[in-house]
């Protein structure tokens, strides 16, 4: 009776860590199909500052040592694009040239930022994408200030400091969207249905008057 | 009285629990020190004194549960730390500052820190009553070989468990980031 008693909680206890595995890659498998599934659109976070802000101005040295102002009233000039990147994440490279030829084709004030790793290792990263000719900062208070959360991400601030648009960009279509959020003045799709008037003047009523 | 086969499981997950957060906290220590800052609790010049003090306060009461030194002081501690946690989680998340980091590194990677949600509380209040519990007064037995074997699988399980449950934590998170509120 004894011994069935103990090979029977052995068992249990197989069936019960058995169990728990599967619980746990369970919810870490709903954990990877949430990053690996890109919504259409730019995504962008709900945390940070919002669209429509005014942006606090930051001065931030470059990694060649000059002063970069990012944000603020007084910038002036035209629209900078700040992109958020990193040397160890694959995509961003990717998307590097793409960025390049949107910033010349909208005349936008591109500027990479990046944050951590060491200052050589960002100079050889800026130098093996020909990025030579932008301001390229590093700076962990710029992505805490925009809650830059994941990479490769995106930030487009108009010439009056406001914040037009800001999101993680995976694709030339992301970062299409975020021009796109500047040039109609609507940030989301979600605001854009919502902005719809609810009830349309019915033509019935337009006759009678 | 508490049977010593429970106490003991209760005390290796809790020392493997302050072992590696006070891992995490010490490996990424910038991080964690811009997390703490984000709480908006502590004066500037008491941060850095603070996320020293948070990680080696951890790696002690670790170090105490996995040899059972003074486990009446351990369990207190640890609950008060705890406790301590899920007041300042409270605090900001009564302030509205539901976006900050949680700082509890539990995720492991750099960026899969946690927002702070109700959900926290909720982890830390469990925590505490399991702290609690190992206070309670045992009976000495001799373990034989079917209690060493509950003893390994049971831990295997809490701890299963406890990332299983994290995870789902990160995942709430992930969905919470998607939906915009208007």
């Amino acid at each position: 009776m004894n011994e069935a008693l103990l090979i029977s909680n052995l068992i249990l206890w197989i069936l019960v860590i058995a169990l728990s595995v599967i619980v746990f890659a369970l919810a870490r498998q709903v954990g990877i199909l949430h990053e690996r599934v890109a919504p259409a659109g730019a995504l962008m976070p709900t945390n940070g500052p919002k669209v429509g802000e005014l942006t606090e101005q930051m001065a931030i040295p470059d990694i060649k040592g000059a002063e970069i102002l990012i944000g603020g009233e007084h910038q002036g000039g035209p629209t900078t694009l700040v992109m958020f990147l990193s040397p160890t994440c694959p995509v961003c490279k990717n998307l590097v040239p793409t960025v390049r030829s949107l910033a010349n084709r909208e005349k936008l004030r591109l500027v990479f930022a990046s944050d951590g790793d060491t200052p050589e290792r960002h100079l050889a990263y800026s130098k093996d994408l020909g990025l030579d000719a932008y301001p390229y900062v590093v700076s962990q208070s710029l992505g805490l200030t925009y809650a830059v959360s994941k990479l490769p991400f995106a930030v487009l601030i108009g010439s009056d400091g406001i914040l037009k648009s800001k999101g993680l960009v995976n694709t030339r279509e992301h970062l299409e969207s975020l021009m796109e959020a500047m040039d109609t003045g609507v940030a989301t799709l979600q605001e854009y249905v919502e902005s719809l008037d609810p009830s349309p003047v019915s033509p019935i009523e337009e006759h009678t008057s | 009285m508490l049977d010593p086969l429970l106490l003991q499981i209760l005390s290796l997950a809790f020392s493997l629990l302050f072992i590696t957060a006070a891992w995490h906290k010490i490996t990424a220590f910038e991080q964690f020190r811009v997390a703490l800052s984000e709480y908006q609790l502590l004066p500037q010049p008491m941060l850095t004194p603070f996320a020293v003090l948070f990680p080696a306060t951890e790696l002690l009461l670790g170090i105490s549960w996995l040899l059972s030194v003074s486990p009446l002081a351990t369990a207190a501690v640890s609950a008060g730390l705890l406790a301590l946690y899920a007041l300042a989680i409270a605090i900001n998340l009564l302030r509205g500052r539901v976006h900050i980091g949680c700082g509890c590194g539990a995720a492991g990677t750099a960026s899969g820190d946690q927002p702070l949600s109700g959900w926290l509380i909720v982890r830390n209040s469990i925590l505490i009553v399991a702290a609690l519990v190992c206070s309670l007064p045992t009976y000495a037995r001799d373990f034989t070989l079917a209690d060493y074997l509950t003893l390994g699988a049971g831990l295997v399980v809490v701890l299963l468990l406890y990332s299983a449950a994290t995870q789902l934590l990160t995942n709430l998170s992930a969905i919470r980031l998607w939906r915009v509120r208007a």
